[in-house]
């Protein structure tokens, strides 16, 4: 082993063990937990084995395995994007739904006996106005 | 028909008070304004919400709702002394978001037809006649107010470049024969309120507008109407750059919508 994967596998390890004391321990959520300890999974048995990901980019005929990497990069970017796009868009709509409900349970609103209408009162017009405008 | 209810004595005397100026106001008669529902977002206007609400007034306007989106200063106080009913946003949610609050009151009210109006002073009150009146001889169900048509005044070269780039785009992509875009002036049915629901909460509402109005088969017309720039309007009023954060929205819409 190099010291590369000495380090970065130590410290992939002390993020699993972490990960499984906190699922012990009931201190996360078991869905998001689960898919970080893929994550770390992943990336030790990678970092530990490289040829792992030379022989899939071989057999895709990609070439190297870092340009295997790469483009699955490419790919998990525009869709993480757009995930948290959504989320971001679901809560500004949530949020707004529940200012509007709160808006809407306390109208203000003071009728005035005498209202502010700068108006001069007029009469309205009536159906039995002699003068009545001819259509 | 509303123009069956009006009669020569009281235009006469309506004019006799009011001048010619706001001839107009005789149009408008009392039924009418009795269920028309005028919509007001206003974020920090305390210094103007008093007097674009007693021009209102004057236009003969009863019911006017005022939301308060979560201004700072006292927007809110200052509209509820004007005998108008006022919802408060407890935080900024953008004049969109404000709109459709005011718009979903204005239907829990039973409102046949609805105005929207800005309450930075941009619009003149007496317009609202000219556009409720295509309205109400049935011909349409929409009326947007066009600048371009009547008056814009005080306008910046720079903002009148960017509005007639706007209105291309706009041409462009709704398909629809505009003359003015992103004017705050609109009144239409309930039924078209209903149908053209927003859920924009900033400025790309009035785009979104526009976009829904063109796949909704709704009637709609355009009425000349004025608008007044002035140094206070243009320095809290939609900077140039809007235009682009605009068009991000309408993106970011289109792809997560």
């Amino acid at each position: 082993m190099t010291p590369f994967q000495w380090i970065v596998g130590g410290f992939l390890v002390t993020a699993l063990v972490i990960e499984f004391s906190l699922q012990l321990l009931g201190m996360t959520r078991r869905r998001i937990s689960l898919s970080r300890t893929m994550v770390w999974g992943a990336a030790l048995v990678l970092v530990l084995n490289p040829d792992l990901l030379q022989n899939a980019a071989i057999r895709m005929r990609i070439g190297r395995g870092t340009d295997f990497l790469v483009y699955l990069l490419a790919l998990s970017f525009p869709i993480a994007c757009f995930y948290f796009l959504h989320a971001i868009e679901q809560q500004r709509v949530q949020l707004t739904r529940l200012v509007r409900e709160l808006a809407h349970r306390n109208p203000l609103h003071i009728p005035q006996l005498h209202s502010p209408d700068p108006r001069p009162q007029v009469d309205p017009p009536g159906p039995t106005d002699p003068d009545r405008l001819a259509e | 028909m509303w123009r069956g209810n009006l009669n020569a004595n009281f235009i006469r005397r309506v004019y006799q008070i009011h001048g010619p100026d706001i001839k107009l106001l005789a149009m408008l008669s009392p039924q009418l304004t009795s269920r028309t529902w005028v919509v007001i977002p206003a974020h920090n206007e305390s210094g103007r919400i008093a007097s674009v609400l007693a021009d209102l007034r004057r236009v003969g306007i009863a019911n006017v709702v005022v939301v308060d989106d979560g201004s700072g200063d006292d927007t809110a106080r200052q509209a509820a002394t004007q005998n108008v009913w006022v919802l408060q946003h407890i935080v900024n949610r953008g004049q969109g978001a404000a709109l459709q609050t005011g718009i979903d009151f204005a239907l829990s009210k039973k409102a046949e037809i609805i105005v929207t109006f800005d309450a930075d002073g941009q619009h003149v009150a007496t317009d609202i006649p000219t556009l409720l009146k295509p309205i109400e001889l049935g011909n349409v169900q929409v009326v947007l107010g066009s600048r371009f048509l009547g008056q814009a005044i005080g306008v910046p070269a720079l903002r009148k470049f960017i509005l007639r780039v706007a209105v291309w785009g706009t041409r462009l992509t709704t398909r629809l024969p505009l003359t003015d875009t992103h004017n705050g002036l609109r009144a239409m049915t309930a039924a078209a309120a209903t149908k053209l629901r927003l859920t924009e909460d900033g400025m790309a509402h009035a785009s979104e507008i526009l976009s829904k109005l063109s796949r909704s088969g709704l009637r709609w017309q355009e009425v000349p109407v004025t608008i007044r720039y002035t140094e206070q309007s243009l320095d809290k009023g939609q900077r140039n750059r809007a235009a682009f954060q605009i068009a991000f929205r309408m993106f970011v819409a289109k792809l997560v919508g």
